[in-house]
């Protein structure tokens, strides 16, 4: 903030670094979907990542903090959900609540990397039971968006 | 702050950075232990937050290290919050992030005054950006900090200290508004001192005599 914003003397090769980087940047491992359309290879991590970053910072972030062998850095931005009171606020983008915009960021590790979530709760039969119906029920839901998409509703309403 | 990770292998450590079985992954994960937890107590309850004058005892590189510690902290608390949000717990103790955030502050403040010392010393002009002053649209003028920007052809832009029809006849309407505002409060301070304890406390009361 302060300090940041002199213009410092161009760094040249045998200089010393007079400055030293206090990065402010935040980053936040997520949990991606084992079953699904949405699932990731063995060797990619997830993260939520702080809007500012790019593709670089993601990676020099990764290697210099934590020392994470890093093949390549993909981001995705997600607008936050608007929620519109009405049709006329849709139609004129009068937003009344909008939550925050996110970044994500899958980070590639060199092949033959394999993170496994850890069990957080609970590793009982119930949580487990539970955790295989959500998995089967994503089977079950993953093409329902898309099949029989081209029949014009006929049918829909019976399931 | 700085907590410790208990593992079944023995860590390599790699300054504050752990690496274990589950490699530098596990740096995102609290201790195992506090999963189930409700409240970390009471062994393991946290810290409060370093204070500016405690680190202004510390080195420049006590605070560098400091700060990735409270990096990574902090990655590590932002990681377990969206984890219980997304099973529909709550975590235990979220005054943590609070407390590093506080830390951070701290010592980007302790930083700055560093900063801002050594420059003044050296080059006569602190840390600081130069202050301007702009004037809005409305004839209101206010200081800004000065920031990088593209100059056009190496010319320098001057601001032209000249108001347009309704940014002059806002400051001048607003000027007078303000006047009469003083006067209202002055007329209201020479009445207050006008009334007497018996005005004030039988209200329409009160003899009513003006000798001055």
């Amino acid at each position: 903030a302060m300090a940041a914003s002199r213009l410092a003397r161009l760094w040249q090769p045998g200089a010393p670094q007079t400055r030293a980087l206090l990065p402010d940047f935040w980053m936040a491992a997520l949990e991606p979907p084992t079953v699904g359309r949405y699932r990731l290879p063995p060797n990619c991590v997830k993260f939520e990542v702080d809007m500012r970053m790019s593709k670089h910072d993601i990676r020099e972030y990764l290697e210099k903090v934590y020392g994470a062998p890093v093949r390549s850095v993909r981001t995705e931005v997600q607008m936050g959900e608007i929620m519109w009171q009405n049709k006329i606020d849709l139609q004129y983008k009068r937003a009344m609540w909008k939550e925050e915009d996110k970044k994500f960021a899958y980070v590639f590790m060199e092949k033959g990397y394999d993170f496994k979530w850890p069990m957080m709760f609970s590793d009982n039969e119930e949580v487990r039971e539970i955790q295989a119906g959500k998995d089967e029920k994503e089977r079950m839901d993953q093409n329902s968006v898309f099949a029989n998409s081209d029949r014009g509703g006929v049918g829909k309403f019976i399931s | 702050m700085i907590r410790s990770v208990i593992s079944t292998l023995a860590p390599l450590s790699r300054g504050s950075t752990v690496v274990t079985r589950r490699g530098f992954m596990q740096n995102f994960f609290d201790d195992e232990t506090n999963f189930n937890q409700q409240e970390l107590r009471p062994k393991k309850r946290p810290g409060r937050s370093w204070t500016a004058d405690e680190l202004r005892l510390k080195s420049n590189t006590d605070l560098h290290k400091l700060w990735f510690v409270c990096l990574k902290e902090r990655n590590m608390l932002l990681t377990m919050k969206r984890a219980f949000v997304a099973q529909a717990k709550s975590m235990p103790n979220p005054e943590r992030l609070d407390r590093v955030d506080e830390t951070m502050e701290a010592i980007k403040e302790v930083v700055d005054e560093r900063d801002e010392a050594v420059l003044r010393l050296e080059t006569g002009d602190g840390a600081r950006p130069p202050e301007r002053t702009v004037t809005s649209f409305m004839g209101f003028t206010y200081k800004q900090e000065a920031s990088e920007h593209l100059s056009k052809d190496g010319k320098k832009e001057y601001e032209v200290p000249m108001l347009d029809e309704d940014a002059l006849m806002m400051q001048k309407l607003w000027a007078e508004k303000e006047h009469m505002k003083r006067l209202e409060r002055h007329d209201e301070e020479v009445r207050k001192e006008l009334q007497t304890d018996d005005m004030r406390r039988f209200k329409r009361g009160g003899p009513r005599t003006f000798n001055k």
